[in-house]
């Protein structure tokens, strides 16, 4: 585990294709380990970290987009989660198989797991476009989890920055479907505030940053 | 004391004035409350800013919670302001004698000790995961679980004999089980996992120490019960004599955690820190044990039990084993989190649970 979020922080590009191989590995785990709720030999921590560092590296083959549409299906919701992270952060580079993740995405969107469907849906703006992503995000404007909800508006934020939205008047009609309450909020310490302000402001004084 | 200085005075002085009305437990468990909600109320603000001035803050653990780096800097080692006041009341309240009594308040001692030694070890090293360690923490707790174990096996003993190693379950009037081999590992593990359960709850403001009030309101009432010859022999639970005078002490429990509630409510001034939490959860245990409800408990404490399973479970089984998570996030409160809901909303939530399981255990007093 530890190897492999290594390779991803040293920028070890020559081992991509061995992150790949460990995230498409499917040999299954022992018969005690699956009963107990385990899968795969390479167990459900390696996939996730293994998809991080392949973000960190940045590099883009088509092996390693063939691994990210296998994680994309991923049964532990986790590597599903981070698979659809990196593809929001290799999105530009993403050539042959860009339709199959977007196909996965676009699924994983309307998957039980809150944190992949959140994640899909942030991912579907950065590697979407037109009419295909807007309407799998605005399908999304009613959905059970605010979080979801959340991340189909941060979709859509990246898709209209990217200037990908098609008609931006009919997104404009379209998001006012989405239901804005929350059963979280973010709180403000008024103090902390003020206090974090003044540390950067004599910070900006002295001249070196905290 | 004033219960001692009471029984010291002539008899002709002590009924004919309204000093008689110590004799009843009803009266000296409010005074106890009472007693106990003053002065963590009066305690509490003057420990915050010496507390402050000391610099023994909250050294935060990343638990990627994202409300957990606000609390940050928050004063902690409130349990200690919690168990004095307990401590106090019950000097003031209880007869001293009192073996079961002893017994409690020791425990409240032993485990907040430890539990203040983890806080003060975390504050030296300004680090959240560098307390005692988890050996340390459980050979002291298992020490105690031996000592009690020994207690009750010999002479000293509160329990009356006949009691000593029976173990009683809800709706059933008979013991499932009295025997002297099952029932001291069943007690050491009960001890210990409760001892801990508590501490792994306290994670959100507030989130512990309500459901303790329940837990120990309920078991005030089995104390209550219990002691009383006419209540014992109608609901047909073992009279353990003498077990009554725990309903003061569980008084001034829930009094200090309600005067303590007041500052540690969202968003909190004070943390109880592990000298609270582990005080609190060895109490608890301990009551549980004395009062012959160690089943009880899987019901009544069913949110505690929660929170332990989920985390060791998702610790020891899912990190350390299968290598994925088990559940979502763990312990529960924070799975709840990670779903999307406000610390604020989690905490009544549970608190909601806390109290539908205490009235349903409360109802198996009848259901026999």
């Amino acid at each position: 585990n530890l190897g492999v979020k290594l390779l991803g922080l040293l920028q070890s590009r020559e081992h991509a294709p061995a992150l790949a191989r460990m995230i498409v590995d499917r040999t299954p785990a022992g018969l005690i380990a699956r009963c107990l709720g385990g899968d795969f030999r390479q167990v459900g921590f390696i996939r996730r970290n293994a998809l991080t560092a392949l973000a960190r590296l940045g590099a883009v083959s088509e092996e390693i987009e063939q691994a990210l549409v296998v994680a994309l299906a991923d049964p532990y919701y986790e590597a599903r989660a981070e698979a659809a992270r990196t593809a929001a952060t290799l999105a530009e580079s993403l050539a042959t198989r860009r339709a199959e993740v977007l196909d996965a995405l676009e699924r994983c969107t309307r998957g039980k797991s809150i944190e992949v469907a959140a994640a899909a849906a942030e991912a579907l703006g950065a590697v979407g476009e037109g009419e295909r992503a807007v309407h799998a995000l605005v399908g999304l404007a009613e959905a059970r989890f605010w979080k979801v909800r959340a991340a189909a508006l941060v979709g859509l934020l990246r898709l209209v920055q990217r200037h990908k939205c098609g008609d931006v008047a009919a997104v404009e009609r379209a998001i006012r479907r989405f239901v804005l309450t929350s059963t979280d909020f973010q709180p403000q310490f008024q103090i902390k505030r003020t206090y974090g302000l003044l540390l950067a402001a004599i910070d900006a004084e002295k001249g070196s940053p905290r | 004391m004033i219960h001692l200085l009471d029984s010291l005075l002539p008899a002709h002085f002590h009924s004919g004035t309204y000093l008689r009305l110590l004799d009843y437990l009803s009266v000296r468990a409010i005074a106890a409350a009472m007693t106990a909600i003053l002065l963590t109320l009066a305690a509490t603000p003057r420990f915050i800013w010496y507390i402050q001035r000391r610099g023994l803050v909250d050294q935060c653990r990343d638990t990627g919670v994202p409300s957990a780096s606000d609390k940050a800097g928050t004063p902690v080692m409130g349990g200690v302001v919690l168990f004095a006041s307990v401590l106090v009341s019950c000097l003031l309240w209880c007869q001293l004698s009192n073996r079961y009594l002893l017994v409690l308040l020791f425990a409240m001692v032993w485990f907040g000790g430890i539990g203040l030694w983890d806080d003060v070890t975390k504050w030296r090293a300004r680090s959240g995961n560098h307390g005692i360690s988890e050996r340390q923490k459980l050979v002291l707790q298992g020490l105690f679980a031996a000592a009690l174990l020994g207690v009750l096996a010999t002479r000293l003993s509160p329990l009356p004999a006949r009691d000593a190693v029976t173990l009683y379950v809800p709706f059933l009037k008979a013991p499932l089980v009295a025997s002297a081999w099952l029932y001291p590992p069943v007690v050491f593990a009960f001890v210990m996992l409760v001892g801990n359960a508590v501490n792994i709850t306290d994670g959100l403001d507030g989130l512990a120490i309500v459901p303790s009030v329940f837990v120990v309101g309920v078991l005030g009432m089995f104390a209550y019960i219990m002691g009383n010859a006419i209540w014992a022999h109608y609901l047909f639970y073992p009279l353990l004599p003498g077990a009554g005078e725990l309903i003061v002490a569980c008084a001034a429990f829930t009094g200090a955690s309600i005067g303590f509630l007041w500052f540690n409510a969202y968003p909190a001034q004070i943390f109880m820190g592990d000298a609270g939490s582990l005080a609190i959860g060895g109490t608890i245990a301990t009551l549980s044990v004395l009062l012959k409800q160690e089943a009880l408990f899987i019901l009544l404490g069913g949110l505690f039990i929660a929170e332990a399973f989920t985390s060791q479970f998702q610790e020891k089984v899912g990190v350390r084993w299968l290598g994925r998570r088990i559940f979502a996030r763990a312990p529960l409160h924070h799975s709840m989190q990670h779903r999307g809901l406000a610390e604020t909303k989690v905490v009544v939530r549970l608190w909601i649970v806390a109290g539908i399981l205490a009235l349903l255990s409360i109802a198996t007093i009848k259901l026999r």
